[in-house]
């Protein structure tokens, strides 16, 4: 045999190993790459402050406004509540978080009513919130829904800032939940000083009822499909990560049907209410009830108020309803 | 004659550019969330008559589209969803395609109701903004936007053009 065999040889071998070594690299990366959070360790993971403030004696836990104006509407329910200035303090950093998921218009009722959005961010403006951030990690395109949802422009005319994440917009998470231990959280939340919930009410196949509960889903990235593999756990597992200051709930339109996407003007019914509370229970409960459910029929519902994260019992007793006309 | 031996780190490098060429190409792919996925049925393609589809997606990536709908769609055997957005009348189409009939016409019974109207495809519900209707194992949907300006016959007109598309392409 000679040298030069003997060398060509190696160079082969080595090739080969060289070979195994990156394919198996590739073939790790991609496996990880499938799963966030596969490989993230204890090190590197953030955690989400309480943002809730201190309940204001003699106050409801949740105040319904009807009516035909949403602005009208929101500014009533909050004025049963003390007023935005209760919740916002001057200088501070506020997260809006409307249902801005779906390439929907408004009448569609998929989405926050951009009235509702653009009240609730003149009132934190108007409490003195140094800026005001909307933002939601959509199902559909972000600018498409941003557009025809109708938010988009109306949180600029508002005076606030609509946050629309890239891929990069997210922070791994410690959720200490029972189903969802660490998850991908938009950086933004994580940066406010308060967070504003504002669902809209609406049907949903999979877990019946979308609002509070559901809209936290908007907050965090990763598979949707995983995420709602366990619903019912994982909805109360981001609703004891995310303490919400404040819930502002939408029924101005109610998609009763065919939910959450709909898009069918038939599966729409005109509620003409809007609610606020600091009780995110009681105010998927009294959300439930706008749908023609019971809320001890929704197994979220139920479980939050399990895990004390709100009461169910204050939806249904303790709602101080109000008319509001411009 | 005496032949002159190439450097040995030059065979060596120039036997690792496939297998670095590879690594590279795997590792792009990898990373890239936007890659073409594999097509459960065979390439997308044109349909014949409709704009190009907006998203084409395999039973396994529904949430994309529907969210939270997904679940209840594949355990009635939905296995593709493909949509397309109109312009003249604006409105909005998908396509959904089931493993049977009787999965194509479930979510038609529980989405559009009971009630059948003439329309296009085996069976439709048609109404001034929504055109349901199913053509074999296809549920197709096609929502004219609120407030849009239509006349009575445009979406109808669409939806027949979805429906001749599916006709030419077949239930795959």
């Amino acid at each position: 045999m000679t040298e030069r065999a003997t060398d060509r040889r190696l160079v082969l071998k080595r090739l080969g190993q060289a070979g195994a070594l990156l394919g198996a690299s590739g073939a790790l990366a991609a496996w990880g790459l499938r799963s966030p959070g596969r490989f993230r360790t204890g090190a590197a993971v953030r955690t989400c402050r309480d943002l809730r403030v201190a309940e204001v004696t003699g106050r409801p836990p949740i105040v319904a406004a009807h009516g035909t104006d949403p602005a009208v509407m929101v500014r009533a329910a909050l004025a049963g509540l003390g007023g935005m200035e209760h919740f916002v303090s001057k200088g501070d950093v506020v997260l809006v978080k409307p249902n801005m998921a779906w390439d929907r218009t408004p009448e569609q009722g998929a989405n926050t009513h951009p009235d509702v959005v653009a009240e609730v961010v003149r009132q934190c403006r108007a409490a003195g919130a140094r800026r005001v951030l909307v933002a939601e990690n959509p199902v559909h395109d972000a600018e498409r829904v941003a557009e025809r949802s109708g938010i988009g422009a109306a949180v600029r005319a508002a005076g606030g800032t609509l946050v629309l994440p890239g891929a990069s917009g997210f922070a791994w998470t410690a959720l200490g939940g029972s189903v969802l231990a660490s998850w991908d959280v938009l950086a933004v939340l994580l940066q406010a000083d308060r967070l504003i919930n504002v669902p809209v009410v609406k049907h949903h196949s999979l877990s019946r009822l979308t609002c509070g509960f559901k809209n936290h889903m908007g907050l965090v990235g990763g598979s949707r499909g995983r995420l709602h593999q366990d619903i019912h756990p994982a909805l109360v597992d981001l609703g004891a990560a995310f303490r919400p200051t404040l819930t502002v709930v939408d029924a101005t339109r109610v998609m009763k049907r065919n939910g959450p996407t709909g898009g069918r003007l038939e599966d729409v019914e005109a509620v003409n209410a809007v609610a606020a509370g600091t009780d995110p229970v009681a105010c998927d409960a009294w959300a439930a009830r706008q749908l023609g459910l019971d809320p001890r029929d929704v197994g979220h519902v139920v479980l939050a108020d399990g895990r004390g994260l709100g009461s169910l019992a204050a939806g249904a007793g303790a709602v101080t309803e109000v008319v509001a006309n411009g | 004659m005496s032949r002159r031996r190439p450097a040995a780190w030059l065979v060596a490098a120039a036997l690792a550019v496939p297998l670095v060429a590879l690594a590279a190409w795997v590792i792009r792919g990898a990373v890239d969330p936007h890659a073409p996925e594999p097509h459960p049925t065979g390439p997308a393609g044109v349909w014949p008559g409709l704009p190009q589809h907006r998203v084409d997606l395999p039973a396994d990536r529904l949430e994309e589209q529907v969210d939270g709908g997904a679940d209840a769609l594949r355990k009635d055997g939905c296995r593709r969803l493909v949509a397309w957005r109109f312009e003249r009348p604006p409105a909005d189409a998908e396509a959904l395609f089931f493993a049977t009939v009787d999965g194509a016409r479930a979510v038609l019974d529980r989405e559009a109701g009971a009630e059948r109207t003439p329309g296009p495809g085996d069976e439709a519900q048609v109404s001034p903004q929504a055109v349901y209707f199913r053509r074999g194992t296809v549920l197709a949907r096609v929502l004219l936007d609120p407030g849009a300006p239509a006349s009575p016959g445009e979406l109808l007109a669409r939806a027949r053009d979805l429906d001749h598309a599916l006709q030419e392409r077949g239930p795959s």
